[in-house]
């Protein structure tokens, strides 16, 4: 469509250019090639309930007598214009005085004057030029972010500390006399015992920690010989430099904590603008209209009640369970099940919460409250808020027999000095503790997982953290979710059973499916395509029934056996009957049209050994078709509610299995939380998901062998920087059961191994995931 | 040779310094978001231009 001479691709970025247009903000379209987002729906979402006091307390981050601050989340932002027009809001509306855009969170802070402008108002302004807000239960966790804060503190000061540290020590390496003699060389020394003690006890302090709290519980973990190493190191060096008889090794004990904490803060590398803990909350509304005494008014969701009873929009979410009280419930239950065809429900029935009503108002009284509905259940009572069920990790396996054998080395070599020579013991004893110091151990896993995080995610596999690989790399049963997952959304395959239609037919029922954006109706449509579109006369939709218009003098219905047949049907498949002129013709059958390349992809998974299993809502109508489709699909397990998921991987689990869940809904929320690796696929990584582990992007499905290969051979990999590691470790001890350990060998030891891990690891994984095409 | 105490000194206030503006850079927020402010500072250029041209 035109307008001012430019081309539109829809009426929705014609209004928006209008509004810019307006204001002289058309710069917009300047800062990048294809600004702005193509505005599907025509939808006007009703913002009235922000205006509630209770609801703007708990929304805004600062408020006065005369301005308020609000950070709302935006999920169209995604272009460099998007950041420009945002943050000239000030030109479209006085009211707004300030606006800040977070790019990769997909936010905007905006301060505004309460004088002129409401909550209300501004919600609409900015769904108006295409960013509606995406307002929800759940508020921001500012938490997390600190931590990673501390954690960019000690690493600066441990690097501060390290390199003066080194140009300290290089003097006593040298020799340089001059440097060495007298004065100097007490300075020096000193200078690198004060730099020790911030790196020890600010950077360092977390591995002294935790190694004591492992202690405590009595489990080894990799920071106890991790603690002893540095702690070691530390009193060996300061004994040295009080007693004046040597440099001691802090140049070794500053570098092995900078090395270690940059290894911790690459473990702790994750996609920060991707949510993975999604819940309920953040996809339930904030606030809904309650219907009290034929009033409207806005209730908070915390506070609604079961018996009380609320009004549901168009387009509008289904908060609790609930009866149908008055309308016509048409609802799409997508991102519960991931089946796109709407339910239909009758007045007095039950209406599960978690879908979306489409078209006219409806009220439901429910009959549960929020947090006792079926689906919402799931997290309180089965706590699936904790963590997975965690595998033990290879290092964590190690470090027990490492440092087991540590100990056992440090004291023989204590024991047998005593023998020898007192003055040489202790020294041995300490340079055995120090040098065995599994540094490069602790640093293989950390960059070898980060860095194929990195390289899934390019292939759009987002892990949640690096530790999901070594998961991944341990699972041996991966079950699907079928609706959405194995088949594709909004695809059918079509039937025509009935009696023969005549082409003519074909184009009247075409002509008049095309008025309908109901997903069966816009399939039908696609599926008859080859015929001619006519215009229709009197089009009516009847929600949740069907369709009917007249074309030349004859009157045509499409829908539900019911609606057209007017007895309830006998069969459960999805379909739409036809009538034309009053005669009844047949049944067009609509089955889910399942994705291509899914035979292969099974054969591939169980060529890696893994066994594989289907659990689904559905009936056993389909039991057939996949048993002959798939006969690779060994497990097939139907009419599964959303907890009988979580038990069915529960049961899977108490078999010994490791399980991968891949779903797409809310109502696998339960069993993804509970397997070892949870992986939702979904077509737009930003859209709404249910908390997992994993986010795999639909269009590289059929690369999931690949990944589960390459997770696999990272252990090998991190299997063998450990043999690398070892071998550092024993040359090191050869010096240091002998008593010879100087600190420049610690020195050039110590750094040494720590970079070649590095470089050992991140070139390595690179280079498999090069052979299967993935980088 | 006891300029050194001094050239100690200042080398390491200087470094000590370095590490106090990183420290007020993080506590100050300048990590939280990597990305927006390289593409801010690009527009904040082109608007004054064209407040000028205006006031032309």
């Amino acid at each position: 469509m035109v307008q001012d001479g430019l081309d539109f691709c829809c009426h929705g970025c014609a209004v928006v250019y209008g509004i810019l247009h307006d204001n002289g903000l058309e710069k917009y379209y300047e800062i990048e090639e294809r600004p702005g987002f193509k505005i599907l729906e025509d939808i006007k979402p009703d913002f009235a309930y922000l205006d509630a006091p209770k609801v703007k307390e708990t929304l805004l981050s600062f408020e006065d007598d005369v301005q308020a601050q609000i950070s709302l989340e935006l999920p169209s932002i995604h272009c460099s214009s998007c950041i420009w027009l945002l943050e000239n809001l000030h030109k479209l509306h006085p009211g707004i005085l300030f606006s800040r855009v977070q790019f990769l969170e997909k936010r905007a802070s905006i301060r505004y004057d309460k004088e002129l402008i409401s909550l209300s108002e501004l919600a609409e302004l900015l769904s108006s030029i295409g960013y509606a807000p995406n307002i929800s239960l759940e508020r921001d966790t500012i938490q997390e972010k600190k931590k990673s804060n501390k954690l960019l503190l000690q690493i600066a000061v441990a690097g501060f500390c390290f390199g003066n540290a080194m140009i300290f020590s290089f003097p006593e390496y040298f020799g340089i006399r001059a440097a060495t003699d007298g004065v100097f060389q007490n300075l020096f020394r000193y200078l690198n015992l004060i730099l020790a003690v911030p790196a020890l006890l600010y950077s360092g302090r977390d591995y002294l920690i935790s190694a004591y709290k492992s202690i405590s519980k009595k489990v080894i973990h990799i920071n106890v010989p991790l603690a002893i190493g540095i702690v070691a190191l530390f009193l060996r060096s300061a004994f040295e430099v009080l007693s004046g008889i040597g440099a001691g090794y802090f140049d070794s004990l500053t570098g092995l904590i900078f090395f270690l904490l940059v290894g911790k803060w690459f473990q702790e590398k994750t996609y920060e603008h991707i949510s993975f803990d999604r819940d309920y909350r953040s996809y339930f509304p904030l606030a809904v209209t309650k219907i009290k005494d034929n009033n409207e008014e806005v209730t908070m969701l915390s506070d609604l009640k079961r018996g009380d009873r609320i009004l549901v929009k168009n387009h509008e979410l289904i908060p609790a369970d609930g009866i149908l009280f008055k309308g016509q419930a048409s609802i799409d239950y997508a991102f519960v099940t991931g089946e796109s065809v709407p339910v239909y429900r009758e007045l007095g029935e039950v209406i599960f919460a978690g879908g979306k009503q489409l078209g006219g108002p409806i009220e439901i009284e429910l009959t549960k409250d929020v947090e006792q509905s079926r689906l919402t259940r799931l997290w309180n009572e089965y706590g699936i808020n904790q963590e997975n069920s965690q595998l033990e990790t290879f290092t964590n396996q190690i470090s027990k027999y490492f440092t087991l054998g540590l100990l056992a080395i440090a004291l023989s070599t204590l024991i047998t000095w005593l023998f020898i020579d007192v003055s040489t013991a202790f020294f041995a004893f300490t340079s055995v503790l120090i040098v065995a110091c599994p540094c490069a151990l602790a640093l293989s896993t950390p960059f070898a997982t980060s860095n194929m995080m990195r390289i899934f995610g390019k292939n759009n596999l987002y892990l949640k953290n690096p530790r999901i690989v070594e998961t991944l790399s341990k699972i041996d049963h991966v079950v699907f979710d079928k609706t959405g997952t194995l088949t594709k959304s909004m695809e059918f395959d079509i039937k025509y059973r009935g009696e023969e239609l005549p082409i003519k037919r074909m184009s009247v029922i075409r002509s008049l499916s095309s008025n309908s954006n109901h997903p069966l109706a816009v399939a039908l449509c696609d599926y008859l395509k080859e015929f001619e579109i006519k215009s229709c006369e009197d089009y009516k939709e009847i929600v949740g029934k069907g369709i009917e218009g007249s074309m030349a003098g004859e009157k045509i219905r499409l829908g539900s056996h019911q609606y057209i047949r007017g007895s309830k049907a006998n069969f459960q498949s999805t379909h739409i009957a036809v009538e034309i002129g009053g005669h009844f013709y047949g049944y067009f059958f609509f089955r889910n049209k399942y994705k291509t390349g899914l035979s292969s992809l099974f054969q591939r998974l169980k060529g890696l050994e893994l066994d594989l299993s289907l659990l689904t809502g559905d009936g056993e109508g389909e039991k057939n078709r996949l048993r002959t489709k798939f006969p690779l699909l060994a497990n097939l397990i139907f009419k599964q509610d959303p907890s009988d998921k979580l038990e069915a991987i529960e049961a899977m689990q108490s078999n010994g299995d490791r399980v991968l869940m891949i779903g797409d809904g809310l109502n696998d929320a339960g069993a993804l939380a509970r397997s070892e690796v949870g992986m939702v696929v979904t077509d737009q990584v930003n859209n709404f998901t249910p908390a997992a582990n994993a986010i795999l992007q639909s269009d590289v499905f059929a690369k999931l062998p690949r990944f589960i290969a390459l997770s696999r051979k990272t252990m090998t990999v991190i299997q063998w920087s450990f043999v690398l590691s070892v071998i550092y470790n024993l040359t090191g001890l050869f010096f240091a059961v002998q008593g010879l350990l100087s600190p420049v060998i610690a020195a050039i030891l110590m750094p040494l191994s720590s970079i070649t891990i590095v470089l050992f690891n991140t070139i390595l994984t690179n280079r498999i995931a090069k052979k299967e095409n993935l980088l | 040779m006891n300029v050194i105490f001094l050239l100690i000194g200042c080398s390491l206030l200087l470094a000590g310094g370095f590490l106090a503006a990183f420290f007020w850079s993080v506590k100050s927020g300048q990590n939280e978001d990597l990305h927006t402010p390289g593409v801010r500072v690009l527009f904040d250029d082109e608007l004054t231009n064209t407040n000028n041209k205006d006031n032309d």
